[in-house]
Parts: structure tokens; sequence; C-alpha cells
């Protein structure tokens, strides 16, 4: 649906969200990073860049299930700025993850209080706040090669950013562990399920549902650069999470650019409350020689996106991407990834898994393209999702567009059930019923997540997964011990 | 120790076993062999409790008890270990994990303590011997990418920790090679008491010479036609099965049934052209 705002500053067409986002004042007043950098012409290139794209319409083949259009009647408002969470966060699941060094983001703006990597810098690392020193030309740069309307979007409203470096031939020892929390102000925004009840069920494209008054959002988006220098390695962990009931919209990206003989490790844990909207664009640019793995674990019943694009621009390059999702309920997650090579002799691999339960849905909409120069390309893409009720559903597009002609590309999909074979197998070895179906579930679940390479961040990862699974008072803490011991040994 | 008494079953509807009747005492070794598709398989996977099998007649008790009516880990408590032809392969499942949770789930039942990491390591260490397996497959997942030797083996160290009274082997053999058949029959009689018994499916003599059996009996069309010690192995593996199915009256069966199959073959292609 489109409305011609009344009085619009620019004679331009609008949909409902950016109705609504006017309506907030998101788009009327500079966001609050460029205010507090006193950059409205920055702001003003990036919302002039966002509106030649627009917002995302269920035409575009990247949101072609997202419901967009009952997304614009999310009524969305700044998110607060604060300085704290107001609750303890799940980092608590794990003692050890104390060890970590913390960038805590609380509505998209960095909390100098809550992250320990500024009380407790790291040598070999350096952090740049935005506020201080904005990088205009990255921002634009970013924001005109982007493809996805929402991390336009994201740039053009954002509340904080921050630029992370990895020096030369730096091995960060610490895991660096990144929260991007929202913390909604509860008395401003609905605690109900309204506003995902009021957009749950409506994947099919171009449906249309008559505007009712919409219910209000609390809007954040923060962006973090990673820029791991020749021949540094680093572990990097992002958490996202809410910590209040109330309805939240997320906007998030990540950069990573891993240079020459780096290794990057990124590992991305979103998890989504059934209020709870999540976008996050994740990019990568990997060099020569370099090699960036991203583990990524959706879980929870909320509403995901991740926006994955990632160029290998070096020779000799490796790019890993291994995830899973357990969503429940009416819970949604939509993958939509590019792995894009450019160069040649470079490698790449992605598996994604997704286990459904309830009336949950996954789309994988990925693609490898292999450009002409990226000859001796070896690249491999795989999707396997189990569905654990008839009500759940998976879409699956793997896709490849290779311009190169001597390569070696593979890509594939898979939906099915738990195996009655495998059923059998374990019920003959003494495991009862449920207990087998629990270790069926975990272990299809578990395994893009033991390639974690830090034992800290997997033992953290299979210990969130078990949770998700509602597996964590079984017997299966048994097999993450015995998997972390294995992490150990590598 | 087990007792089979016309067991009849079925898959889909239709007919497998028609009507076995097999005792094992205490310290037997039974072997059953037959052509392909004679029921071996279902035989020992109605034992162990396979849902896909349906019993139709007939009972199977172990040590008095009846257990057709129990689920397959029931069974699997109570001493029944099947190995299996295809050793089911579970990704993300980590084999140590998956033998201490086989271990300790069979320990619960029988109200003992269950074994914590170091106990436990070091019972596994003893077994790992058994089947002169290296320590490294137990940091992998159960079965994935293992070689058709090594599932057997994995098999045999299921069976060691689990120290069932009954073991039934489902073609255990196949697919081994000279050395990788004798480390799994070597660890097999290393398991062997004269407290437990041992059904093993074969096609072939060569197991039963590492595994002696004092029983060998032959399986066709769902049916035991012939029992004997291992000198029918011995005549089996020199002379086929015709003159058995001669013997009974089931080779002309089974040449007519193929007769009929090729019959309503060349129909349809005629019909199709």
């Amino acid at each position: 649906m489109t409305l011609t705002y009344a009085t619009p500053p620019n004679p331009i067409e609008l949909t409902t969200m950016e109705y609504t986002l006017m309506e907030n004042s998101l788009f009327q007043q500079t966001a609050p990073l460029y205010q507090a950098a006193q950059s409205s012409s920055l702001f003003q290139t990036l919302q002039s860049l966002y509106q030649e794209m627009g917002f995302p319409s269920q035409k575009l083949e990247a949101y072609k299930y997202v419901p967009t259009t009952s997304m614009g009647r999310l009524h969305t408002t700044p998110a607060p700025q604060l300085e704290t969470v107001n609750m303890p966060i799940s980092w608590q699941l794990s003692p050890d993850l104390a060890q970590a060094r913390t960038l805590v983001f609380i509505n998209g703006v960095m909390s100098p209080i809550e992250s320990t990597l500024i009380s407790d810098p790291i040598e070999g690392v350096s952090l740049t706040p935005w506020k201080n020193t904005l990088p205009e030309d990255g921002l634009i740069e970013a924001s005109q090669s982007s493809t996805d309307a929402m991390e336009r979007l994201s740039l053009a409203t954002l509340s904080d950013g921050l630029t992370l470096t990895v020096s030369s031939d730096v091995s960060v020892q610490p895991v660096i562990h990144v929260l991007f929390v929202e913390q909604a102000d509860d008395t401003a925004c609905q605690t109900t399920d309204k506003a995902s009840n009021q957009t749950s069920g409506q994947d099919t494209p171009q449906q249309e549902q008559p505007l009712t008054p919409p219910p209000k959002v609390s809007y954040s988006a923060g962006r973090l650069h990673i820029n791991a220098q020749e021949g540094s390695q680093a572990h990097v962990m992002v958490h996202t999470l809410a910590t209040t009931p109330a309805a939240t919209m997320a906007n998030h990206s990540i950069q990573l650019n891993a240079k020459s003989n780096s290794q990057v490790h990124l590992t991305l844990n979103q998890h989504t409350v059934s209020n709870h909207w999540q976008f996050m664009a994740a990019h990568a640019h990997v060099e020569e020689h370099a090699c960036a793995t991203l583990t990524t674990l959706g879980t929870g019943h909320g509403h995901n996106r991740l926006h994955l694009s990632a160029h290998i621009h070096g020779s000799s390059a490796h790019l890993e991407h291994n995830g899973t999702t357990v969503m429940s309920q009416q819970g949604r997650q939509w993958l939509h990834s590019e792995i894009h090579h450019h160069a040649p002799e470079a490698t790449s691999n992605q598996h994604v898994k997704a286990l459904l339960q309830d009336q949950s849905r996954h789309d994988f909409d990925a693609v490898i393209v292999v450009d002409q120069p990226a000859q001796l390309t070896d690249a491999k893409q795989l999707n396997n999702n189990l569905l654990l009720s008839d009500s759940a559903r998976a879409y699956a597009r793997p896709q490849l567009r290779i311009h190169a002609d001597d390569v070696k590309c593979a890509h594939g999909a898979t939906v099915g059930q738990l195996d009655d074979d495998a059923l059998f197998y374990m019920q003959s070895r003494g495991l009862n019923t449920e207990l087998a179906q629990c270790l069926l579930t975990y272990g299809f679940a578990s395994e893009p997540m033991q390639k974690v390479a830090s034992p800290l961040i997997k033992q953290w990862t299979n210990q969130h997964l078990l949770v998700a699974l509602g597996q964590q008072e079984s017997p299966m803490g048994c097999l993450m011990d015995c998997n972390t011991c294995h992490g150990d040994e590598e | 120790m087990l007792t089979i008494n016309n067991l009849h079953a079925t898959v889909d509807g239709n007919p497998i076993l028609n009507g076995i009747n097999l005792t094992i005492n205490p310290g037997e070794i039974h072997a059953i062999m037959g052509p392909n598709g004679s029921g071996k398989s279902t035989l020992s996977k109605v034992i162990a409790g396979h849902p896909a099998y349906e019993v139709t007649q007939g009972d199977v008790l172990f040590n008095g008890q009846n257990v057709l009516e129990m689920e397959p880990d029931e069974r699997a408590q109570l001493g029944i270990f099947m190995g299996f032809q295809y050793p089911v392969e579970i990704p993300g499942v980590n084999n140590k994990g998956f033998l201490k949770m086989a271990l300790n789930a069979k320990r619960k039942a029988h109200e003992q303590e269950e074994l914590n990491d170091a106990d436990f390591d070091t019972f596994l260490m003893e077994k790992l011997d058994v089947v002169e397996m290296k320590p490294d497959f137990l940091d992998r997942s159960v079965n994935e990418g293992f070689s058709g030797g090594e599932k057997k083996r994995n098999e045999i160290l299921q069976m060691a920790v689990l120290d069932p009274q009954l073991a039934i082997l489902d073609e255990t053999d196949s697919g081994l090679d000279i050395d990788a058949l004798r480390i799994v029959a070597q660890g097999v009689n290393t398991l062997m008491t004269p407290e437990k018994g041992l059904l093993v499916i074969t096609h072939y003599q060569r197991l039963l010479d590492y595994i002696q059996p004092q029983f060998v009996h032959v399986l066709a069309q769902g049916q035991i036609i012939k029992s004997g010690d291992q000198s029918l192995a011995l005549k089996l593996e020199d002379q086929g099965y015709d003159w058995l199915l001669e013997e009974v009256g089931l080779l002309s069966e089974t040449v007519n049934e193929n007769q009929t199959i090729q019959e309503n073959q060349n129909t349809e292609e005629v019909a199709a052209v």
C-alpha cells in the first residue's frame, strides 16, 4: 500500500512504514548519531540514498516472504538512549564468558559503562567511536553499495556506530563479546503481542490488510565495523537480544574487513521474542589469503532477518558460513545471502540448518556468484531443514550464478523430518523415545556450531542452543562437554 | 534365554516371517544363513523391536518375559543388543557422549549409579582395546564419515560398552576386509561368556571361521528350513542353497514365482508396445 504524505518535505510517495517513520520523527529530525556529530549533511545524503531505493516491498525477491506490508503498520518510535542494562544479560549462562571483553550497544548506542573493552582495553585493539570521528565516506559508500533497503534505512537512522581495529600481526586472545541490547521503554511501547499478531501469518506476497491504528514499536539502529589488519587474528561474538517484553525493532549492521592473511571468526547469535523484529546486515570483505568464518545462531519466536553479503576479493582466501536456526511458535527467520567470488582460487563453504517447531518458518534465499576472473573457485552451499511440526514451513532457494568456466560449485537443500531409522538405532541402544528425539534434534542443530574455533564461544553457543531446544536439563550437556573438549583439542 | 515360538511378521501388510521357531540358551552361538530376501534381517529387527514390522502371530520370550509388547529401549535394557547391517550416521552427536548416554541409561534402568566422566573414560579405554579402535574415533560424530569397517567396529564397541546378554549381529561381516573381519570377530569372541548368547546373521562361511557357532540355521521364505552344525555352513558355501530349497520343495515355488514375474513383465512390455 502507498500513501501520499499530506505535506511532505519532498513530493515522494511513501509506504505506510515510511509514513509512520516520518510521523514518529525518525526522518523529520536528524538521527541521534548525526545529531551528536553535527553532521546533518551526511544524514541528508544517507536519507536520499535510502529514498532512492525506498521501503522494501514483497515484490522484491529478497523480501518475498517478509510481511513488509504489515510491517508498515508498526508505529515506530525512537528507542530511548540509556547507559545501563536493566537486567542480567544471558552471558551469565556461562560464567566463563566473563573472561571476554564486552562492547555493549543499548538501543544501538554504545554504552561505555557496560563495555569492559573500554575500561579494560586489549593491546593491539583500537576503538573509534563515531561520535568523535564519523567515517563519512565509508557510510556513504556502504549505503551506495548496499542492495538492502533496510540497511540503507539503518545507515540513515543510526543511533551510534563504532570501528574496532585489530592491528597488523596481532592475535587477540580474549574473545570480544559484542551485545546489541534492545531495551524499550515499557511505558511508551506496548508489551502485548499485538505487534506480533498483526504481522504473523501474513507471508503471502501482495497481501493487504485493512489499516488499523499502529502499535508502538521501539526502533534503534547501530553499526559496528571490524577491521582485521594484515596477519591479525580475532574471535568476535555478537549477540542480539531484548531485555524487556516491549515491542522493539532493531536494524543493526556489521561490516567485517579481513585484510590479507588475517583470520577473523565472527559468531552471530540472534535471539528474538514474539514482538521483537530484528534486521541485521552483515558484510564481509575478504582479501588474499585471509580466512573469515561466520557462525550464525538464530533462536526464539520473533521475526529475524539476516542479510549476509560476503565479497571475496583476494586469491586463496576462504569464507566459511555455518548457521543454525531454531524457531518456535510463530517465529520467522529470513536469511538472504550473497557470497560473491571476485578473485581466483578462493574457497567458500556455506552450511545452514533450520530446525522448525510449531508454526515457525525459515526462508533460505542464498546465491553464490562467481565472476569471470574467479577461476578455480571452490564453493559449496547447503541448506538442511528439519520440520518438527506439520505446520512448520521451510523455503529453500539455493542458487549459483557462475561466469567463470573452471570452477567447482555445489549447492543443495533438503527438507525432512526426524529419521525413523536413526530413532530406532538410538532406542536399540537403550535411549527412550524422548531422549532419542532430543539427541537427534540436538545433533542436527549443533553440527554447525561444533565448527566454532573458540572453545569458549563453542561452549556458550552450545549452551544457548540447549536452552533454545528446551533441553538444558537433559543429559545432552554430556554431549556438549564432550564436544567442547573436542574443541579444546583443536 | 531366548525362545521364539511360531513367529509371523509383516511389513506394510506383506508377510516376511512365516512361523519362526528358535531357542538360544546361555553360552550358545547360533548362525542364521539364507538367500537374499529370506527374512534374516527382519528377524533381527523384530526381536529388537523395529516399529515398521508388525508381529501377527507368535511370541518372543527373553528370560521368560514376552518382549513383543516392549519398546526397543526396554528390550535393550533387558540385555538384547542388535548390531546393524547398516549402522546409522548421526551427525552432530559425539560418539563418546552417545556411548556414555547409552551406558548410563542402562545403569539407570538397573538402578545403578551413573558413571561420571573420569570413571567412564577409564571404562571406555579398556573397551577400545577390544576392537582395536583409536581414541580419536570417540571425538567424531556417531558413524559419520566412518568407513564400512569402522562402522562395524563401532557397533562392536557399543556392544562391549553395553555388555548385553544376547547379541544379534546382522551381517556384521559385510564390507569388512580380511583384517577388519578378524578384529571384529576376535572382539565378539572376547565378549562372549558362558552366560551370554549370540545370534550371527551372515551370508558367508568366512565369518564362521572366526566366530564358531554350535548351531547353523537356514532361513528361506520366512521359515527355518534346516538346522545343523557348522558343517551345514560349509556345505552351503560349497553348493549354494538350491539343493536345500529343492529338498524342502521351495525351489519350484521360487522358480514359479520368478517365472510369473517374468511373464507379467513380458505382458506389460507387449501391452506397452
